[in-house]
């Protein structure tokens, strides 16, 4: 019994430090500044294209005007499955007011109120209220001011955020015009507001190691910067948040292809790369390529079973397979080259651009810094007990090496 | 098992000897004197910050309740504005310098929560942002303010309930011909709705599933009091390619997906298609059963959901916008839209040297002649929502019709009913 106890005591304990480790080690940033670099320029540009559409998307006659826009924002029904087996029966209007209520709810939203729990959602942007053009245009200017300013890193704890409030105000407005890219859009830019993602590879570095720091711009002091970065549990956070999220995207994607007949007889590629609206159909070129594809069956479904296969596998084993070291390589290759794929073939520019920015969360920051700048990939700092800073020989080679040692994380038990 | 520094030989002996008192530790000749570093000041940012949301919060409205003078009420909005703006930048900066700072955040979630109040009825989305992100500051100074340990703690819990709500998200779509699972909706509608909703995260991911499917467009035909009309199709390449990443025509093909939410395939009722074949007879489109020799495996009756009517509604009154006529005299009569399903190649008929810009593989369907105000015209018109069919009668024994009008594409014949349609005035009522 008491075995058994120690035993299941090690274990959580053991549970407890790799959750610990996972999530609140500290991690090189370069990586997630490299990733706000990427995903600042996609945000920038998603945003910027706003330029031409700014009345057309978002102002109060725009092609969702403001008068659905309020609609759907305050009295969308909520829909909600019963808690019984059956919903209950309505019962019998009392007079021709409410008849004419609850047929006027039907006509409207095409189902009975009684299905219902509530109406309305949750969403908010500062276009909902702002429809004055030259307002419009002076918050749009100044947004467009924040990105850029995220996207070289100045002031990037600040701009990030405001980038991700900025990038919320957009896509709660114009939902009806949105795709993949303002999702993973939104993705990013949570993440990169929780890390330091503007600890190098950014304006704030450069300034930093040239002595300016907002701190001491508000009389504070701070220690001097060195090119050396350090690691933070805030880098390490972020970069997990997107790694697991990126995780459940492709493990959703994979899943739902699942349904689909066309995954299933290996010619669902075929359907996406047909598509005359997304490809280069209107290219001879690429064409008179179909034309001399098809006229192949075997080289076709070859081609084509290869892509399917590709995605599927690719989709389904990421989750699982990318956590090991020696996949790792493999699968954000094949997810770089899926992506960098998608987007020639079907012009979807700035939704692969953050799909390879996320991708990019599984690339260690050593070797993002070894690419970078030159220098060979280091190995994680050493790691020692917590207790052992207190240790002498610890503090001696601290000062005798000019480097901190870094503590294991300490376990929440 | 943490892996364990090795040490020089030196620096062993070296620690013994401290350890042991043998010798006292040295100081360090080379090193920098002890530097205490000190935060930056962010008092008077903060204390700015709530006396600016204070005044609009508090003052302002009820100086605009006590006045009745309407420039002094606008001068007070602006007045109201600006404090807003300068006391939540304030409690920002003051937060991006010292953010584990618990008293500035405290500080930030009351100026946020005055600067709540100040915000007027009609913005009530900013105002709820605003309200969170008073709820955010308190949460925050609350977690710097306990230790690391149960900082961790939070954190942790704050992980699993976010991932928890991906999760939800992501099985809470209802598969084709079922119902989407219960404890996932139960969960997503109370308890996941408003985060998700708020922060915009509720995708399911299901990109190109079940199926790659085809794209949707609309197609226009604004007609004016002159007799003129005007064609007007969404997306075009040429017109919306006005950015380096093709943004804005992307968007294009999202907005004509919303028009394109349609409720299952139904059986017509036996009147209805009366209607349809006597309305059609007059327009010369042939019936639906003929036009099912032509284009089989096509439901010839879709109707959008309720949300796509409205959105259809919507975009009728931009049409009317982006369309106005030159002249003062002219008006616009009617916008007849068009939810177009192109059709995607098959690879034998790419083989075959067919192009995807032939027109029978587009599938017109009727959703209704709108007038500027985005009102149906004629809500019980026969045709709604049917297919109004572009045949490809090359080398075909049969015809869909008698009447004559077919045109030529590349060598191929086609039957176009969606010319006939558009042209045609409206027919009131029942035929």
């Amino acid at each position: 019994m008491n075995a058994s106890n120690e035993n299941s005591k090690a274990l959580s304990s053991s549970e407890y430090g790799a959750w610990n480790r996972f999530w609140f080690r500290p991690a090189d940033p370069t990586t997630l500044c490299l990733i706000r670099i990427l995903a600042g320029a996609a945000i920038f540009m998603i945003h910027f294209s706003y330029c031409f559409d700014l009345q057309e998307l978002l102002g109060p006659h725009a092609w969702i005007n403001s008068e659905l826009a309020a609609e759907t924002r305050k009295h969308i029904p909520v829909t909600v499955p019963p808690s019984s087996w059956d919903y209950p029966t309505p019962e019998p209007t009392a007079n021709e007011e409410q008849r004419q209520q609850v047929n006027g709810f039907i006509r409207k939203w095409g189902f009975h109120p009684i299905v219902t729990e509530g109406e309305g959602n949750y969403s908010w942007s500062v276009w909902f209220h702002l429809t004055d053009p030259v307002a419009m245009r002076i918050v749009h200017g100044a947004v467009l001011l924040v990105m850029f300013l995220f996207t070289i890193g100045f002031a990037t704890r600040l701009t990030a955020a405001l980038s991700f409030l900025a990038a919320l105000q957009y896509v709660n407005r114009a939902q009806a015009n949105l795709f993949g890219m303002d999702q993973m859009v939104i993705i990013l830019a949570l993440y990169l507001t929780i890390g330091n993602s503007g600890a190098v590879l950014s304006v704030d570095h450069w300034l930093e190691r040239r002595g300016f720091s907002w701190a001491r711009l508000f009389g504070g002091t701070t220690k001097p910067v060195t090119v050396e970065v350090e690691p933070s549990v805030s880098a390490n956070l972020a970069l997990r948040l997107i790694q697991v999220h990126m995780c459940f995207i492709y493990a959703a994607a994979g899943a739902a292809k699942l349904l689909g007949s066309s995954w299933w007889s290996g010619t669902a590629l075929w359907w996406a790369v047909s598509n005359y609206e997304f490809t280069w159909f209107r290219y001879s070129w690429y064409s008179a390529f179909v034309q001399w594809l098809c006229s192949h069956r075997l080289i076709w479904e070859l081609l084509i079973t290869f892509a399917v296969v590709y995605t599927i596998v690719l989709q389904f084993s990421f989750p699982y397979l990318v956590w090991q070291r020696r996949f790792r390589w493999m699968l954000v290759s094949g997810a770089v080259l899926l992506h960098t794929t998608i987007s020639a073939l079907m012009g979807l520019l700035g939704f692969g651009l953050c799909m390879i920015a996320i991708v990019l969360s599984f690339i260690p920051g050593e070797a993002t810094r070894a690419v970078l700048f030159g220098s060979q990939p280091t190995s994680p700092p050493p790691v020692l007990p917590a207790q052992a800073e207190d240790n002498m020989t610890v503090r001696l080679i601290n000062s005798c090496t000019n480097r901190s040692l870094v503590h294991e994380p300490t376990t929440m038990a | 098992m943490s892996p364990v520094l090795p040490m020089p030989i030196g620096i062993q002996i070296e620690s013994f000897a401290v350890n042991k008192g043998v010798i006292p530790m040295l100081e360090n000749p080379l090193a920098e004197p002890e530097i205490e570093y000190r935060p930056p000041r962010v008092g008077g940012l903060l204390i700015g910050s709530v006396i600016a949301t204070a005044i609009a919060g508090w003052i302002i409205p009820f100086a605009n309740r006590w006045t009745d003078s309407t420039t002094i009420n606008s001068a007070l909005d602006v007045v109201q504005i600006a404090l807003v703006l300068g006391g939540v930048s304030a409690a920002a900066m003051a937060v991006f310098l010292r953010p584990r700072f618990t008293l500035g955040l405290a500080t930030a979630a009351l100026s946020a929560g005055q600067a709540a109040l100040a915000i007027p009825p009609d913005w009530e989305t900013i105002r709820m942002a605003m309200k969170v992100a008073s709820m955010v500051a308190v949460v925050c100074a609350i977690l710097v303010w306990l230790p690391r340990w149960l900082q961790r703690w939070a954190v942790s819990l704050a992980i699993l309930f976010h991932f928890g709500g991906i999760l939800v998200a992501v099985t809470s779509v209802p598969p084709p011909f079922a119902a989407a699972p219960w404890l996932a909706t139960q969960l997503w509608i109370r308890v996941y709705r408003p985060y998700f909703q708020f922060m915009y995260l509720f995708n399911a991911y299901h990109f190109y599933s079940p199926d790659p499917g085809p794209a949707t467009m609309l197609w226009t035909c604004i007609n004016y009091s002159d007799d003129s009309h005007k064609w007007v199709k969404m997306p075009d390449r040429q017109e919306h390619m006005k950015d380096p990443l093709a943004v804005c025509y992307y968007r294009r093909l999202s907005l004509t997906e919303a028009a394109n939410q349609l409720l299952p395939p139904t059986t017509v009722s036996a009147i209805a298609l009366e209607n349809r074949a006597l309305t059609g007879l007059m327009l010369g489109i042939p019936t639906p059963e003929r036009i099912a020799m032509f284009i089989p495996s096509v439901a010839q009756f879709r109707e959008p959901t309720a949300y796509s009517k409205q959105v259809l509604k919507s975009y009728a009154q931009r049409l009317a916008i982006n369309n106005a006529p030159a002249q003062p005299t002219t008006a616009i009569t009617g916008i007849k839209i068009y939810r177009v399903t192109h059709v995607l190649l098959s690879p034998r008929q790419a083989q075959s040297g067919k192009e995807p810009t032939d027109a029978d593989l587009y599938l017109p369907y009727f959703q209704g002649d709108f007038d500027i105000n985005g009102n149906l015209k004629d809500p019980g018109d026969p045709m709604l929502y049917w297919l109004i069919p572009i045949i490809n009668i090359t080398n075909s024994p049969v015809r869909p019709t008698y009447s004559n009008n077919s045109s030529t594409q590349r060598g191929y014949e086609f039957a176009n009913y969606l010319d006939a349609h558009a042209a045609s005035r409206s027919i009131k009522g029942q035929p």
